[in-house]
C-alpha cells in the first residue's frame, strides 16, 4: 500500500512541478481551447468529405488524437523541465528505482490525455448532435487508456532526445503531425500506401483509432482484445526503449563525462 | 583514532571529447591528476581552489554522479562506482545557486517529493519535514511556492532537502554562493549545528573566511592536484613567519607596483582596485625594514591605512595557488 501511495504522490507532484501549463488561463487556452478548435476543424472537414458517413467514428478518432498534447508535449516536459530546473541530476542520484519513477511521472499524463480526449469527444457530440451507445463507453475508455499509454512511451523516447539536442520543439511537432498522419484518424487506413501502412503498424494510436472507429461506427468489439494487446505491447516496447536511452544518458554522464544532466 | 569514512587514493579523472564529423578533433582534459585524501567521521572538510581546479569533479565522484578514470574511492566502506545503490541512501549533496528545487511546488511538497525518492517511510515523513523546516527557519512559509522565495530561503530549503534522508555525509558544493552576509551567516550556523549532531560535511567554497570558520581541515586543490592539506591554523603557520603589509593608495600604476615587488625580502605583491583606491598587500618576512622603503619608493603618494598582520587563510591561498601576484 505504501508503494502505491508513493507512486501516486510521485505522479501528482511531478505533474505539478514539471508541467508548465498548470496555470488556469494557460491550461484553458492550451489544453481546452486548442483541442476543441482542432477537433472542430477535422470534424467539419470529414463531415464535408464523407458527407456525414461514419461521422461519430471520425469524431471519436480525432478526440483520441488530442492526447498528443500530453503524450508528446507533456511527457517531454518530465525530462526537459527537470533538466532546466537543475533537479534531474539530483533525482538520478537518489536510490529510487528510475523505471518506477518515470512510469509514475507518465501516469499523470496518461490520465490528463484521457481527460483531454473525453473533453474533445463531448464537444464533438454536442456540436454535431451525435450520440454513442452506452455499452461502448467502457471499452472505448479502455482502448483510449492503453493507446495513450503507448503514445506516452513514444513521447518519452522523444523526451530523452532532449538530453542530446536543444531543438526539441522541432522533434515534438514532427512526432505530433506524424501521429495524426499515420493513425488514419481522418481517412480509412486502407487508402494509405502499403509502405506507410506497415510503418503505421509500429506507431501508437493507429490501433486505438481503428478500434475507436470499429466500436463507434460498427459496434464491432471482436478486434478489441487482439488489437489492444498489440497496442499495449507496443507501449511496453517504447517505454523499455526510453529507459534504455535514459540508462545510456546516465552512462554518458557518469562514466564518459560527456553529458551534463544539470 | 577517529574512523576515516571517506578515503580517496590517487584518483584521476580525464575528460575526452571529440568534435567534428569528418575531421574529428580530439581533446583531453585532465581534471584530476592523482588526488589523495581522507575525511574522518564528524569532520567538516573543505576543498578550496580556483575555478576549474577540479573541486566539482571531485564532489561528483564522491556523490556517485561521476566515475574516476583511475584510483580508489571508498565512502562509508562502499565503492561509489560499483556500489552506488547501497551508498546513495547514506549520503546527500547540495549544490549552490537558486536552481535544484521545484519552484512550482511549495517548500513542504519539495521535501515530501524527495522524502519519497529516498524512500522515507510515510509515517515518519510529516515529523521529519516539520523538523527540517524548523531547522532552516521556513516553517511559516512551508506551504508557499518556492518561486516566491528569496535566494537565501531557497538555499536554506536546499539544505533541508539535503537532510531529508538524514545522511551520514553531506556534500556541499559552494553552498553560500551569491548569498547576502546575513543569509550566509545563517547558513554557516546551520552547517555547524548539523556537524554538532554528528553529520560529516565535505564542502567546497571560494570564501576563505567561511572555510576558516567552518572547516576542521582544508585541502587546497589547483589544476587537479592537491597543493596542501591541513587544519586552517596549521596552514596559516606554514607561511614561514611571513607577514602581510597592507595599505591603500590613490592612482598607483603598474610601474610603481613593479618597483615594490623588487624591494628586498618582498615575496609577493598583490593589488586590487576599487574605484580610485588601490589596496596593495606585500608578503614579507621582515616587515619593519620594508615599511620605510615603501615610503621611499612612493614619494608623493598618500599612503593610508597601513597595517602589518599575520596572513589570513586567503593570503595563504594566494601564496599557494596564485592570483594577482606580481
Amino acid at each position: 500500500m505504501e508503494g502505491i501511495l508513493r507512486f501516486a504522490r510521485h505522479s501528482f507532484l511531478s505533474y505539478k512541478a514539471l508541467f508548465g501549463w498548470l496555470d488556469p488561463k494557460v491550461y484553458i487556452l492550451v489544453m481546452v481551447m486548442n483541442p476543441i478548435s482542432q477537433i472542430l476543424f477535422f470534424a467539419v472537414l470529414v463531415n464535408y468529405v464523407y458527407d456525414g458517413d461514419d461521422l461519430v467514428g471520425y469524431i471519436g478518432a480525432n478526440a483520441l488524437i488530442l492526447c498528443v498534447l500530453n503524450s508528446v508535449f507533456g511527457i517531454m516536459s518530465i525530462i526537459t523541465s527537470d533538466r532546466r530546473m537543475g533537479t534531474l541530476q539530483l533525482v538520478m542520484a537518489t536510490p529510487v528505482n528510475k523505471i518506477g519513477l518515470f512510469l509514475s511521472r507518465s501516469l499523470a499524463h496518461v490520465l490528463n490525455g484521457l481527460f483531454t480526449s473525453v473533453l474533445g469527444l463531448i464537444f464533438g457530440m454536442v456540436i454535431f448532435q451525435i450520440t454513442i451507445p452506452l455499452e461502448a463507453i467502457l471499452p472505448l475508455m479502455t482502448v483510449w487508456m492503453v493507446s495513450i499509454f503507448a503514445a506516452c512511451g513514444l513521447g518519452l523516447i522523444i523526451g530523452c532526445f532532449s538530453l542530446w539536442t536543444p531543438s526539441m520543439h522541432l522533434l515534438a511537432n514532427l512526432l505530433a503531425s506524424s501521429l495524426l498522419l499515420l493513425s488514419g484518424a481522418n481517412y480509412p487506413q486502407n487508402i494509405m500506401p502499403d509502405w506507410l501502412l506497415s510503418f503505421a503498424d509500429f506507431v501508437p494510436l493507429t490501433k486505438g483509432v481503428e478500434l475507436t472507429k470499429q466500436l463507434l461506427n460498427e459496434g464491432n468489439y471482436s478486434n478489441v482484445i487482439p488489437l489492444l494487446s498489440a497496442e499495449f505491447i507496443l507501449g511496453i516496447c517504447y517505454f523499455v526503449i526510453s529507459f534504455l536511452f535514459l540508462k545510456y544518458a546516465e552512462h554518458l554522464s557518469r562514466v564518459k563525462g560527456t553529458m551534463d544532466l544539470d | 583514532m577517529k574512523d576515516s569514512i571517506i578515503s580517496v587514493t590517487d584518483v584521476k579523472r580525464t575528460y575526452k571529447t571529440e568534435t567534428g564529423y569528418i575531421k574529428k578533433k580530439r581533446r583531453q582534459v585532465d581534471a584530476l591528476k592523482g588526488i589523495t585524501f581522507s575525511v574522518e567521521k564528524g569532520e567538516i572538510f573543505g576543498l578550496l581552489g580556483p575555478n576549474g581546479a577540479g573541486k566539482t569533479t571531485m564532489i561528483k565522484i564522491l556523490t556517485t554522479m561521476l566515475t574516476p578514470t583511475s584510483g580508489k574511492v571508498s565512502i562509508l566502506g562502499f565503492n561509489p562506482v560499483t556500489e552506488m545503490n547501497s551508498l546513495r541512501p547514506h549520503i546527500n549533496f547540495i549544490l549552490g545557486g537558486e536552481r535544484n528545487l521545484y519552484w512550482r511546488l511549495s517548500a513542504y511538497d519539495n521535501l515530501a517529493y524527495f522524502a519519497d525518492l529516498y524512500k522515507l517511510p510515510r509515517h515518519e515523513q510529516k515529523q521529519t519535514i516539520d523538523d527540517l523546516l524548523e531547522l532552516v527557519g521556513l516553517t511559516d512559509v512551508a506551504h508557499q511556492r518556492v518561486e516566491t522565495f528569496s535566494k537565501g530561503m531557497k538555499q536554506r530549503l536546499q539544505i533541508a532537502r539535503g537532510l531529508v534522508n538524514n545522511p551520514e555525509i553531506l556534500f556541499l558544493d559552494e553552498p553560500s554562493i551569491g548569498l547576502d552576509p546575513v543569509s550566509a551567516r545563517k547558513l554557516r550556523e546551520i552547517i555547524q549545528h548539523l556537524n554538532g549532531k554528528g553529520t560529516t560535511i565535505l564542502l567546497t567554497t571560494h570564501y576563505m573566511f567561511e572555510a576558516d570558520e567552518l572547516c576542521d581541515r582544508i585541502a587546497f586543490i589547483d589544476k587537479g592536484e592537491i597543493v596542501d592539506i591541513d587544519s586552517p591554523e596549521n596552514i596559516k603557520q606554514k607561511t614561514d613567519n611571513v607577514s602581510i603589509i597592507a595599505f591603500t593608495v590613490i592612482g598607483v600604476n603598474m610601474e610603481k607596483l613593479n618597483e615594490l615587488s623588487r624591494l628586498p625580502n618582498v615575496q609577493h605583491v598583490q593589488s586590487s582596485k576599487q574605484d580610485y583606491l588601490t589596496t596593495i598587500k606585500l608578503h614579507t618576512r621582515s616587515p619593519q625594514s620594508i615599511v620605510p622603503l615603501i615610503y621611499d619608493t612612493m614619494p608623493g603618494f598618500v599612503i593610508q591605512d597601513l597595517t602589518i598582520t599575520k596572513p589570513s587563510l586567503e593570503d595563504v591561498y594566494v601564496q599557494l595557488i596564485g592570483g594577482k601576484v606580481l
